[in-house]
């Protein structure tokens, strides 16, 4: 206990400022982490070139113990950028649905890039087909016209409606 | 910035972290929580919000949960989705599809004809307007004033030309003095 009352003591006495201040003048003070240490960069900061994020992507569905949470997150948001992956991803992602044992989150993938692909240019999903008919036919994949979904098959009123 | 943005060996590391410490409540699923609303069926990702509910959005395709429930022969079909796909048949194939999901894109775009519903409405509206008007006019209003005639406005349109009333806006305005016919 006396110790800490030294050590207390022997400290200058600190002008007590806001803290607002404090907290510029340490970050102010900081040094930059090293390259080897840092764990993020703000997507603002990042400048990926188009192969970079292919070859992410590509990577992240080519990992062996890949779950179906992180199947689905990812092309969810593959959804949601502006682009279509490049034939070799939309690869990846059949075998990494192959690896979980789940057929038809590769049917209503492409249905959703059917769709998606159709609003801005009707040649990009026989494109895609084309590519990837070597895989799908070594994993056994339907396309959405094989079952018959490329036409409406079930009617269901609108719940929200009625 | 979210976890998404960090290398995916240290994403997992510390979402299991935080699924462990029960951290994260918004984003990972608890099935515990949901089970009354959603039942038995399986919770199998992020979906739109994190919130295990199942609706068919066109721009994520994956909701958080399956649209069914595991039943027996559900599981059976899942069994024999582990070996060859080549294997199914397209009609298990199409089970397996509406065991996961309601409707495919087919369905959820094709046309629902509501157009015709809501063109019913608006006319419906406006003929109803134009009855309460014409009933106005038939029960309430008093009838119009003389000098609405077509003879008495006629009457008005001589005074107004001989008179030069309203020079610059009104119906001397479009009548020519010099030639004595309207102007062109």
């Amino acid at each position: 206990m006396f110790r800490k009352l030294l050590t207390i003591a022997s400290q200058p006495i600190r002008p007590r400022v806001s803290s607002l201040l404090h907290q510029t003048r340490f970050l102010a003070n900081q040094k930059p982490a090293e390259s080897a240490s840092v764990i993020y960069k703000p997507p603002h900061d990042v400048h990926e070139t188009d192969e970079e994020f292919d070859n992410r992507y590509y990577q992240y569905f080519s990992r062996p113990d890949i779950d179906g949470w992180e199947i689905r997150k990812a092309l969810n948001e593959l959804m949601g950028m502006d682009l279509i992956p490049e034939p070799r991803i939309i690869e990846a992602a059949f075998r990494a649905c192959r690896r979980v044992n789940d057929h038809s989150l590769c049917v209503r993938y492409l249905e959703a890039v059917k769709w998606k692909a159709d609003n801005h240019d009707k040649d990009i999903y026989p494109y895609l087909l084309q590519e990837l008919k070597p895989v799908m036919e070594e994993l056994g994949i339907s396309s959405p016209a094989d079952l018959g979904y490329d036409k409406p098959e079930l009617a269901l009123r609108n719940p929200d409606f009625y | 910035m979210s976890i998404f943005h960090l290398r995916p060996a240290l994403q997992r590391e510390i979402l299991h972290f935080l699924r462990s410490k029960g951290h994260l409540k918004a984003s990972t699923a608890s099935y515990y929580e949901y089970k009354d609303v959603i039942g038995n069926r399986e919770i199998v990702g992020f979906g739109n919000d994190g919130q295990p509910f199942y609706f068919d959005r066109l721009n994520k395709p994956f909701p958080a949960i399956r649209f069914k429930e595991d039943t027996s022969e559900m599981l059976a079909l899942k069994e024999k989705e582990k070996g060859d796909w080549k294997l199914l048949s397209n009609e298990e194939k199409k089970q397996l599809y509406r065991h996961s999901y309601c409707r495919t894109y087919a369905e959820l775009t094709a046309p629902t004809g509501n157009w015709k519903q809501v063109i019913a409405g608006i006319l419906g509206i406006m003929s109803i307007t134009l009855l309460v008007v014409a009933a106005e006019r038939t029960y309430i209003y008093p009838p119009l004033p003389e000098s609405m005639n077509p003879e008495n406005t006629k009457r008005f349109m001589k005074f107004a030309l001989f008179n030069r009333i309203d020079e610059f806006d009104g119906y001397a305005s479009k009548w020519d003095y010099e030639k004595n016919c309207w102007k062109k």
